[in-house]
């Protein structure tokens, strides 16, 4: 428990104590009241907002589980130099603000936009299709900065399956689906179990996305809490609406937690899956738990999952009996569908970025795609600005500071983790999870309330110590899962050999749990380096960081500007990313154990 | 500048040693050395405003040439663009008693809130001179003097709608069989109440107190054929440029650069609500005689005009129409052309209102 002792300490001090001392005016404000929790009463339509959230979570995290898994699947299972390429794809979009993105998806999705011309100059539709403006923009957007959480998330806990034991079930007759089903993906459950509570926290804070892409009714709560405090300075109800997000979010993770499938993120007999000889057992205990958590579901959502399913087997039963004899080819026709379906999903996932840099090049003042002119202007704006160049800088140090910071105290934390009794386990992960889902305008303003009379105020590392606090969460998620499938053995073997607790932490644990880490890492720099509404409140004053100038070049002007940093982002990450791993010769993540 | 970067630079040294005693154990695995940075005090105004072409503007036209005749040097400082979360910047600062904008620009309905909290300071109006007879009528309060004039007006495509048949008023764009077309709005309850009312036939003279009811019943009647729902000051401006939509109800501001790059469309200036933005002085700020010297000094014809190069907003001042070049003048909010449709905004009604009919603006969404 003493690891666990820096970075609960931490949250609790930069967010714990200035977020619940700002709630606390949900009946404070001005003077002890319950007028806020009558407003509730009075106005459902924001029970209605938050339903709205919870429902979209929920679709969210359903897909991406689902388009995800596949893609994780086909990538962890690629060679080393060819899954390093398209892994980079899939990291692609985290390069550019998301502001920048869902901008470009609007610009993508609209009733000119290139989708729609493609679509009527193949003749596929009469008049434009409706693709924003209504839940199918909102999804399109949420799912797309989602997606690549879910498929790192997955893919580091597949790297550590042994996928021979995949081809020890089939030696013993399984078919492949079979082996798949029974053997893979039992294994990679806490993959699954903290991918989805990963999407499920964040999706819950959506704003900006569904705000821009999503139709009239599409209202989520972080918006409705941004309007409180922003638009009518009604800070009191901000604080309850934002409390009752956090209590029902609460709720849902008991519920979760009832259903088993948070245990496998930290289940017990995680040395018993590694255990070779034992398969059985353990893929029984996995599938009781997957079991468990399906019949819950099931009873949630009877009529409406009985009723799919009904459709799906009568689907099945049709296309059996039409293509009944190719499917006899079976195997090779799965084989094609995974690369094809993951290649869709890649292109997906790229699309903004390759709309974006023909747009970087446009000599117009807006932005055009396809260009109807070619410049170079941008680049040239933005290589002679100081603001824009200072902004960059200055995110790119609050945002390593707070990576490096928030990777450490999360990472420990996993190890005190490990050792902590289940019970303890399951009460304190909602400590860590929580700065996810308070939504960033309460964050911001609350750290405000913190460290203005510090001396720390209007610094960047003001801004370190909040990012960091807010990156703990996704670590926690990417390590946890990692470590549950680290073989603690592989520790004894060296102590017993001899190795220092240093030693062996850097020798044998560090190299084996290093893709969780990373991906830790990752996910922890890409929050600090996305947030708008942090700095804006810590930074009032002279220095600006790099999404706050888009933003404001967005709200303002909506230059080329931002296409030319977005282009030069991915170009310089990218490359950066390429360099590493030929020189390395290695990669974020490691060779899986044994292939064939 | 020399005075200021020593002033910097103690304050730098000032603000690590004591960051470090304070947060020894959080700050201890980080680099910081040289990137804390702190205030320079001293003579300097600081000016918070929303940057962009607006900003530049006004660094341009109004900070620069108040430097220039006063000596007094300036800080810039970042207000959000969107003016809700400016205001709560203000709220912050003003609550902690960490002031450190000495003026920032709103608008004036949001001004009418930071008043009812008590958070801006007066103008004393006795003792400095605003220009009060040569500005608009309305446009000067006691704790904010209005700059410039933004109208919330009907844009439409000229390749849609041409000849004499064009829409110029709020009823014509809730006319859906005289003008079909696709129409877009701001997802903001604020900027459709008016042209809600307006568009029922109601006299521009007794649209307030506003017609709440009446409001809704029309947004009723034209949710259907909305196509377009905005959250970003910017999404309008691009979708008129590049024809999402035939019909937008915008700020004139936003959909002038759609023409400027060569859109066809235009403006209906028969009808369109007038909102002033200007200058206020948070409660508490370090610099507030200055701040008020600056603020009389804007509100001069010369710095009016010349922002007018930058965005098409209509000077608060009568008399800065003369110095503007006629082409340019005839875009503005307020110059002879325009100044027929005027009607203005009642700040106070909205401030007082807000928080009401966002709640029922959002069931309505919802529901």
């Amino acid at each position: 428990l003493l690891l666990l002792g820096p970075c609960v300490l931490y949250l609790v001090m930069f967010l714990g104590v200035p977020i619940g001392l700002w709630l606390t005016r949900a009946f404070f404000d001005p003077g002890p009241t319950l007028e806020h929790v009558r407003h509730l009463v009075r106005v459902p339509a924001y029970v209605r907002v938050l339903g709205t959230t919870f429902r979209y979570s929920v679709i969210v995290t359903g897909a991406c589980l689902v388009l995800g898994y596949p893609l994780a699947y086909y990538l962890s299972g690629l060679p080393l130099r060819r899954r390093n390429l398209l892994v980079l794809l899939v990291l692609l979009p985290f390069w550019t603000s998301a502001l920048v993105r869902t901008f470009v998806w609007f610009i993508i999705l609209s009733p000119a936009g290139p989708i729609n011309r493609v679509l009527e100059a193949v003749g596929f539709v009469r008049g434009p299709l409706q693709l924003e403006g209504n839940a199918v923009g909102s999804l399109i957007g949420m799912i797309y900065v989602m997606l690549p959480y879910t498929v790192l998330v997955l893919m580091a806990v597949m790297q550590g399956i042994d996928r021979s034991l995949v081809t020890a079930a089939a030696t013993m007759g399984a078919r492949p689906f079979q082996a798949f089903r029974r053997v893979f993906l039992p294994l990679s459950f806490p993959g699954v179990a903290g991918a989805g509570l990963l999407i499920f926290m964040n999706s819950l804070g959506f704003y900006i996305t569904p705000a821009m892409l999503g139709g009239p009714s599409d209202i989520l709560i972080a918006q409705a809490v941004q309007q409180q405090i922003t638009l009518t300075l009604n800070w009191g109800f901000a604080a309850l609406l934002a409390l009752t997000l956090l209590v029902s979010t609460v709720l849902v993770y008991a519920l979760y937690v009832r259903v088993g499938a948070l245990g496998s993120i930290w289940s017990m007999v995680s040395t018993e899956i590694r255990e070779p000889r034992r398969p059985h057992h353990t893929v029984s205990t996995w599938e009781a738990t997957a079991e468990r958590c399906l019949r819950t579901l099931k009873e949630q959502f009877a009529d409406r999952v009985d009723g799919l399913e009904r459709r799906a087997f009568l689907a099945v039963d049709w296309l059996r009996s039409r293509f009944g004899p190719a499917v006899a080819g079976g195997q090779r026709a799965t084989n094609a569908a995974l690369p094809a379906f993951s290649w869709l999903l890649l292109g997906y996932l790229v699309l903004p970025i390759v709309v974006v840099i023909p747009m970087s090049f446009g000599a117009s003042t807006f932005l055009e795609f396809p260009p109807s002119q070619f410049s170079l202007r941008w680049y040239h704006v933005y290589m002679t600005s100081p603001e824009w160049l200072t902004a960059t800088w200055h995110s790119v140090e609050a945002a390593t500071g707070a990576a490096l910071l928030s990777t450490t105290l999360g990472t420990i934390a996993c190890f005190g983790f490990a050792q902590a009794s289940p019970r303890w386990r399951l009460m304190l992960l909602p400590v860590f999870l929580l700065p996810m889902i308070v939504p960033t305008i309460v964050t911001a303003v609350a750290s405000f309330y913190f460290l203005a009379p510090t001396p720390l105020y209007n610094t960047v590392l003001s801004l370190v110590l909040v990012y960091a606090a807010l990156g703990v969460p996704f670590v926690i998620i990417t390590v946890a899962p990692v470590l549950q499938g680290f073989d603690r053995r592989l520790e004894q073997a060296a102590r017993t050999l001899g190795a220092g607790p240093w030693k062996t932490f850097w020798a044998v644990i560090f190299p084996l749990i290093r893709p969780g880490i990373l991906a830790g890492l990752l996910f922890a720099f890409l929050v600090a380096f996305d947030d708008l509404i942090v700095a804006l409140f810590l930074t009032g004053g002279p220095f600006r960081t790099l999404p706050r100038v888009m933003w404001d070049d967005i709200e303002q002007n909506v230059h080329p500007t931002l296409a030319a940093v977005a282009t030069l982002l991915v170009a310089v990450t990218s490359l950066l990313l390429l360099a590493v791993s030929r020189v390395r010769r290695t990669s974020a993540y490691p060779e899986p154990g044994v292939v064939k | 500048m020399g005075k200021g970067s020593r002033a910097l630079a103690a304050g730098r040294k000032l603000s690590r040693r004591e960051a470090l005693q304070t947060l020894a154990l959080a700050a201890g695995g980080i680099g910081v050395a040289g990137t804390l940075n702190a205030w320079a005090s001293g003579e300097s105004l600081t000016i918070a405003n929303s940057g962009g072409s607006v900003g530049d503007g006004q660094v341009a036209c109004y900070v620069k040439p108040f430097q220039q005749a006063t000596g007094i040097n300036y800080t810039m400082a970042l207000r959000d663009s969107v003016e809700g979360t400016a205001a709560t910047q203000v709220k912050v600062q003003v609550e902690t008693k960490r002031v450190q904008w000495d003026v920032v620009t709103l608008g004036g309905p949001t001004v009418v809130l930071l008043r009812d909290q008590n958070l801006v300071d007066s103008l004393e109006r006795n003792k400095y001179d605003y220009h009060d007879k040569d500005l608009l009528p309305g446009t000067l309060e006691d704790d904010y003097a209005g700059l410039y004039v933004v109208a919330l007006v009907v844009a439409y495509r000229s390749d849609k709608y041409s000849g004499a048949d064009v829409p110029k008023t709020f009823a014509d764009f809730w006319n859906t069989s005289k003008f079909p077309g696709r129409r877009g709005v701001f997802k903001s309850a604020m900027d459709l109440m008016e042209p809600a009312v307006l568009s029922a036939g109601v006299p521009p003279a007794k649209l307030y107190p506003l017609d709440v009811d009446l409001a809704f019943q029309q947004l009723t009647k034209i949710k259907p054929n909305i196509n377009a729902w905005w959250d970003n000051l910017a999404q309008s401006t691009q979708a008129i440029k590049d024809g999402d939509v035939d019909l937008a109800i915008t700020f004139n501001a936003r959909a002038q650069p759609a023409i400027d790059a060569g859109a066809p469309a235009r403006l209906a200036w028969g009808q369109w609500i007038a909102q002033t933005v200007g200058a206020v002085i948070p409660k508490g700020a370090p610099h507030a005689d200055i701040a008020r010297r600056y603020i009389s000094f804007i509100t001069q014809p010369g710095p009016q005009a010349a922002l007018t190069k930058y965005v098409k907003y209509g000077p608060t001042n009568r008399r800065a129409y003369g110095l503007v070049d006629p082409k340019i003048a005839d875009q503005l909010p307020g110059s002879a052309l325009t100044r027929a449709g005027l009607i203005p905004v009642d700040g106070t009604w909205r401030a007082r209102n807000t928080g009401t009919v966002t709640d029922r603006f959002t069931a309505w969404l919802v529901s």
